[in-house]
């Protein structure tokens, strides 16, 4: 099963699932936001002895610090809910596959950063790399037309629910993000101790 | 009546509204982009902010008019603002700015003859094109003759020579509520031509009236919308049975082949009204006014629906598009920027006012960081937070 704060990191979590030669079983969907991710997430820690695994995908959000939340929010944590946080958020993974990114936005792998979990704001990264696309449609979609107020284009979504559904290699992505490459470890070994 | 021809270079576009008196707005004065997202709780007058674009249709249609659209909304008594002074005129104030960089100010202010009276008069009407005067009323015929104040000039054909361009415009607005049921009754339009009815009645018939090349492209770039959210869809084309009448059919990809071809029929009411969307999106004309197309959606294409609407007007070379919702998961898109949303408010006095998001510095801050519209901006919509609302930066 899998839950998850939005709709990319949805698509994103059912990729990782498959990385670890697992398959999805039961329902995959999105709180569709954080404040619904982490109000829906007891629910799914309680249901979680009868539900098997349930991967529930988050950004960590560097703004805040998570371990309190985490234990305000789940004091008892059952073992089937393997609850990731992509830190400092999804971006930072879909980024850590650089060769792969950097072909799907058709910039120069150089463009890329070498430590993405240490971006900043990975989301306007991309968006900034983007910007340098040698495709007019990408530079457009992805981002903002100056003064708009706002961080992304307005095909941000659909351009990066393709990269991860036909070019995006978690594997390859978590040699270079190490909350990814925990994330992968943690999900590999709750499906084969569920095995 | 058929429909106009409009140049691509000349296509209009809206860029500013002003209002005063209109309906539960006693003022406003907001700039619109290609696509603008109305957010308001229930009630709170978003319906009453795309009703003056209908207004304008409905002001230039064929048979249409001041008195008739004035009509059609039950009277001045309900076309009024209830919160403005009283008996104060009504004024409707939009610019235009054409592809080519024809800017366009259409003014027009009206009011009954006195305050019992249902007569409704042009108070003013002004036309003006980067800058220059081409019509201010009342004018010295205006004055021989008062019976003349009766009618807009947009709307005779007679006297808007000059800019019968506007009155055009104002006629390729549409209004979309798209109702499945109808739209599979599938019937001649009842506006009289294909693609007035905003029930969508008339779809399979206007679908069928487009010139084949046109047709066939956008119905490839809806098929290409359906493959990411229909399961097993595989193409999508216009059929006609042995009466003649349009049929749209969609294929799947299905181990039966007898299940494997569908009529409109049988589509899901989600399917036909999307469809209904993306085709009118494509279309090269003036304003598309969605009314919550959110409404029997799955979550899958709601939350993906901002992003389908980008892509559509970029295929149609940018169709205006206002969109009324209170869709969280729509809204959750971030590639929806804060100078895309005007805010439905309380006003103080009473009645509602609009307020662009991006003028409200917390919004356009949040949502510079990434916070989505449905974190942001909707949140302030709520009734319990109204209190906070804070002046405009």
């Amino acid at each position: 099963m899998v839950f998850a704060e939005g709709f990319l990191d949805r698509l994103a979590a059912e990729r990782l699932v498959l990385a670890v030669g697992s398959t999805v079983e039961g329902t995959s969907s999105d709180a569709g936001g954080r404040d619904a991710f982490w109000r829906t997430i007891p629910r799914y820690n309680a249901a979680a002895p009868h539900l098997g695994l349930i991967l529930a995908l988050a950004d960590h959000d560097s703004r805040e610090c998570v371990g309190p939340r985490l234990k305000a929010t789940l004091p008892h944590h059952h073992a089937n809910l393997i609850l990731r946080l992509s830190v400092p958020m999804l971006e930072a993974w879909l980024l850590a596959d650089r060769t792969a990114l950097a072909g799907f936005l058709h910039v120069p792998v150089a463009a890329l950063p070498d430590d993405p979990d240490a971006v900043e704001h990975p989301k306007r990264e991309v968006v900034n790399i983007a910007r340098r696309s040698t495709r007019r449609q990408i530079r457009e979609g992805m981002a903002p037309a100056p003064g708009r107020g706002g961080l992304c284009g307005p095909l941000y979504t659909p351009t990066v629910e393709a990269f991860i559904a036909s070019a995006w290699d978690p594997l390859r992505a978590a040699k270079r993000s190490p909350s990814l490459h925990r994330a992968l470890r943690a999900l590999r070994t709750a499906t084969r101790s569920a095995t | 009546m058929s429909q106009r021809k409009s140049d691509p270079s000349r296509i209009l576009r809206f860029t500013n509204l002003k209002l005063a008196s209109w309906k539960n707005f006693k003022a406003a004065d907001v700039r619109l982009g290609e696509r603008t997202f109305i957010i308001g709780p229930n009630a709170s007058g978003k319906s009453n902010l795309l009703e003056v674009f209908r207004f304008l249709h409905d002001l230039a249609a064929d048979g249409g008019g001041l008195a008739k659209a004035v009509a059609l909304r039950e009277g001045m008594s309900k076309v009024r603002s209830l919160h403005a002074t009283s008996n104060s005129a009504v004024n409707i104030t939009v610019e235009m700015l054409s592809a080519c960089g024809e800017k366009w100010t259409y003014a027009l202010t009206f009011d009954t003859l006195s305050a019992k009276s249902e007569q409704v008069l042009v108070s003013s009407e002004t036309v003006l094109k980067d800058g220059q005067v081409v019509l201010q009323r009342p004018d010295q015929h205006d004055r021989i003759d008062s019976d003349r104040l009766r009618q807009t000039a947009i709307e005779q054909v007679s006297s808007n020579k000059l800019f019968r361009h506007l009155a055009d415009f104002f006629r390729s607005i549409r209004f979309m509520n798209a109702v499945p049921q109808l739209i599979r009754e599938g019937q001649i339009s009842p506006g009289g031509y294909p693609g007035a009815d905003p029930l969508g009645r008339d779809l399979l018939q206007h679908i069928r009236a487009a010139p084949k090349g046109e047709r066939t492209r956008r119905l490839k770039a809806i098929a290409r919308v359906l493959t990411r959210v229909v399961p097993d869809f595989r193409d999508l084309r216009l059929e006609q049975d042995e009466q003649g009448k349009p049929h749209l059919v969609v294929g799947f990809a299905h181990w039966r082949s007898q299940a494997a071809r569908q009529r409109e029929s049988q589509f899901s009411d989600g399917t036909l009204r999307l469809i209904a969307m993306l085709w009118s999106l494509q279309e090269a004309a003036g304003p598309l006014l969605l009314e919550e197309p959110e409404w029997s959606l799955h979550t899958e294409i709601v939350q993906r629906l901002a992003a389908f609407i980008a892509s559509m007007q970029a295929l149609s070379g940018g169709r205006q598009v206002l969109i009324s919702t209170h869709s969280d998961r729509m809204l959750a898109d971030p590639g929806i920027a804060a100078d895309e949303l005007l805010l439905i408010t309380p006003a103080p006095k009473g009645g509602s006012m609009i307020t662009p998001a991006a003028r409200q510095a917390i919004i356009a801050k949040a949502m510079q960081q990434g916070l989505s519209a449905a974190e942001t901006a909707l949140p302030m919509t709520r009734m319990h937070t109204m209190p906070l609302f804070g002046r405009p930066a």
